[in-house]
């Protein structure tokens, strides 16, 4: 296989708060191969953002504080990097697509100036070579009179254009890693496909590794080659987007399955996760996701001891116990749903 | 831009005029301006009738007020009740003092403020925010004619041990100030310690208005954006954060600004600048209500330019804002 573009190994990022401190990411791992998509899911404090917020660089610090790990970016890791070496790979290396679009963009300078002023800070790019350039990033992201955009405010864009042009932001500079967390969330539905289009295309263009953050299973479907799926600041499973569908190895992932609402198939009713994420403060002792866990019922191995992430099959990982009995599961589970949990991802 | 400019200029001379109204009815309800005149023994009850006839003292409130705004055009602010000198002259010089003073003091706060303001908020919970914040307390806290006659005495003290005149403790210029550069120097040396008191209080504020904002925009998303964009932290802090953070306080000084060129009463008076401040309270002692008009004319007049500054600004800095 080839080498990875980025590995994040063992990474721990906290955050101290006056209740205590927070374990957003728990000893996560994973890597990111040239040229794939890499969906990452989970729910909201599953600490997927800080993740990636930490490879940028990017958590206040303090309160925050990258306690353990490495984040090898083609062989160099960058949590050993000083800022200016940092920054030089910011944005020129690795782009980055925020969630909220409303909020991303600085409302007092021109989308135009703000897009050329990512390719300006990494190269000596003359004003108006710099200019001609945004302007072909914006038609490629599917603005509209791109010529008259550039010199428009970000409060004269809807939310979909002022993503799109995050997205021309993040491209600029032809990254290696493109990272889009969560870049449909804040968008209405109709808007979502089209801003899913140009991040596809985008990524065709420049033929980046892309790490999508989301917590849409239907985009990851969509889009992703491989997922990661978090829960409690911890990886809990990773595989080929098919494999994960088809044959989750970890209650939670089938949790996440089973929860998603159909258009296709004429479903009894959904099966929800019981219960509330969990504090990241007082993490639940053993399988963080052992209160909520139908499979586990409370068992002693999973409330004292924490499973590590294993083999379970060809490039294929989970941290459960009891992976052996996922199959079982999966067939009661089906029984409920008077469905087949095969063919989710159609 | 023009259009809104003309319009709130329009708008702003029924402010002006209900102002003097009222100013001139509360003057007038504050005692006879004759009084003192009557006390004086060597004033004849026919020179009092002449003067009170003549100003039209006898007339109603209202009539008087309207022969005063009628005088405006043609006799400009018309002269004092007790003398033939005319007002508009001495406003024009005190005037022309106070701005010296306001000016500087205003520029040299806003300088300091924003710049304390802005690495406060940087480093935020730091010894250096925590001075600020001690220091802003205090600027509030101190009354500013104590803090006034500290710095006489401070340099009044130095003078004596060492002999060397850092800077003067009263008056606006020596009494052979010279000509040209000389002049200028010797205007900054007697005008240092009070624009020093008034920036204690300005730097004061504004420094806790500029952090405030500033802590707002360091965390907001288009922040990170640019940190990730690979940008410099300076050009984070001045381009991405400061612009944004500085216009609520563009409005804020702005406003200030036009209030406090009605004179620093209490340093004007403590330094004994012939300012705007010192004359009002002058001429509001002697109960003559045409200086102190001719006063309020001009004040509100700069604090309605002011406004309208603060309000352009504000446009200016923020494209959301759209005047039309």
């Amino acid at each position: 296989m080839t080498e990875p573009i980025l590995s994040i190994r063992d990474l721990v990022t906290e955050f101290a708060t006056p209740d205590g401190t927070v374990h957003a990411v728990d000893h996560v791992s994973y890597d990111v191969y040239p040229g794939e998509t890499l969906g990452v899911v989970g729910e909201s404090g599953s600490g997927k953002s800080v993740t990636v917020m930490s490879v940028l660089g990017l958590i206040p610090q303090p309160p925050g504080k990258i306690s353990n790990g490495e984040i090898l970016f083609e062989g160099r890791d960058l949590l050993r990097l000083s800022n200016a070496q940092l920054r030089k790979v910011r944005g020129k290396d690795i782009g980055m697509v925020f969630q909220d679009p409303m909020t991303s963009l600085n409302p007092v300078l021109k989308v135009g100036h703000q897009i050329a002023e990512a390719m300006q800070v990494h190269a000596d790019v003359p004003d108006d070579k710099a200019r001609l350039r945004t302007i072909e990033l914006l038609e490629l992201v599917g603005v509209p009179n791109a010529e008259a955009r550039y010199d428009q405010y970000p409060h004269e864009y809807s939310g979909g254009m002022r993503q799109r042009g995050m997205i021309a932001m993040a491209i600029a500079n032809e990254p290696k890693l493109l990272i889009a967390d969560e870049p449909t969330t804040a968008l209405d539905v109709t808007i979502q496909a089209q801003v899913l289009e140009v991040l596809s295309k985008a990524k065709e263009e420049t033929n980046a590794a892309t790490i999508l953050i989301t917590h849409d299973l239907g985009l990851i479907a969509e889009m992703a080659d491989r997922v990661v799926v978090m829960y409690g600041g911890r990886v809990v499973e990773t595989g080929d987007v098919d494999t994960i569908f088809h044959e989750p190895r970890h209650p939670y992932t089938l949790g996440l399955i089973s929860s998603l609402p159909r258009l296709d198939q004429d479903l009894e009713r959904l099966v929800p996760i019981e219960g509330q994420p969990p504090s990241l403060i007082n993490l639940p002792s053993g399988c963080a996701f052992h209160p909520r866990c139908h499979l586990g019922q409370g068992r002693e191995r999973c409330r004292t001891e924490s499973p590590p992430l294993v083999e379970v099959g060809t490039a294929h990982r989970s941290a459960c116990h009891f992976t052996d009995e996922m199959g079982r599961e999966i067939a009661l589970i089906e029984s409920e749903m008077g469905t087949a949990i095969e063919g989710v991802d159609q | 831009m023009a259009t809104y400019a003309l319009r709130r200029v329009l708008v702003s001379i029924p402010v002006v005029l209900a102002s003097t109204f009222l100013v001139f009815f509360f003057v007038s309800l504050t005692g006879d301006p004759l009084a003192d005149l009557r006390a004086a023994p060597n004033i004849s009850q026919a020179q009092l009738d002449f003067v009170r006839e003549s100003r039209g003292l006898d007339q109603p409130t209202a009539v008087q007020y309207v022969r005063w705004l009628q005088s405006i055009p043609g006799d400009g602010f018309g002269t004092y009740l007790r003398n033939d000198n005319r007002i508009w002259p001495d406003l024009q010089r005190v005037l022309g003092n106070t701005l010296q003073l306001v000016i500087a003091a205003e520029i040299l706060s806003i300088i300091v403020a924003i710049t304390l303001g802005v690495v406060s908020a940087k480093r935020q919970y730091s010894f250096f925010d925590y001075s600020t914040t001690t220091f802003s307390f205090f600027g509030f806290s101190m009354p500013v004619f104590w803090f006034a006659l500290i710095l006489q005495i401070i340099f009044v003290n130095i003078f004596l041990a060492t002999d060397v005149r850092i800077f003067y403790t009263a008056n606006l210029s020596a009494p052979n100030p010279g000509t040209g550069l000389a002049f200028w120097v010797d205007r900054f040396r007697h005008l240092a310690l009070p624009i020093m008191t008034l920036m204690v209080i300005s730097v004061a504020t504004y420094s806790r208005y500029m952090r405030a904002s500033m802590l707002e925009v360091i965390h907001s998303d288009y922040v990170r954006t640019a940190r990730a964009k690979g940008l410099r932290e300076g050009t984070v802090t001045v381009k991405h954060a400061m612009r944004n953070a500085l216009i609520p306080v563009v409005t804020i000084t702005a406003l200030s600004f036009g209030t406090v060129l009605g004179g620093a009463i209490v340093t004007e008076t403590v330094f004994g600048l012939d300012g705007m401040g010192l004359y009002f309270i002058r001429y509001l002692g002697q109960r003559d209500p045409y200086p102190i008009m001719a006063w309020l004319l001009v004040t509100a007049v700069a604090v309605v330019i002011a406004n309208l500054v603060a309000d352009l600004l504000y446009g200016f800095l923020d494209p959301r804002i759209r005047y039309d």
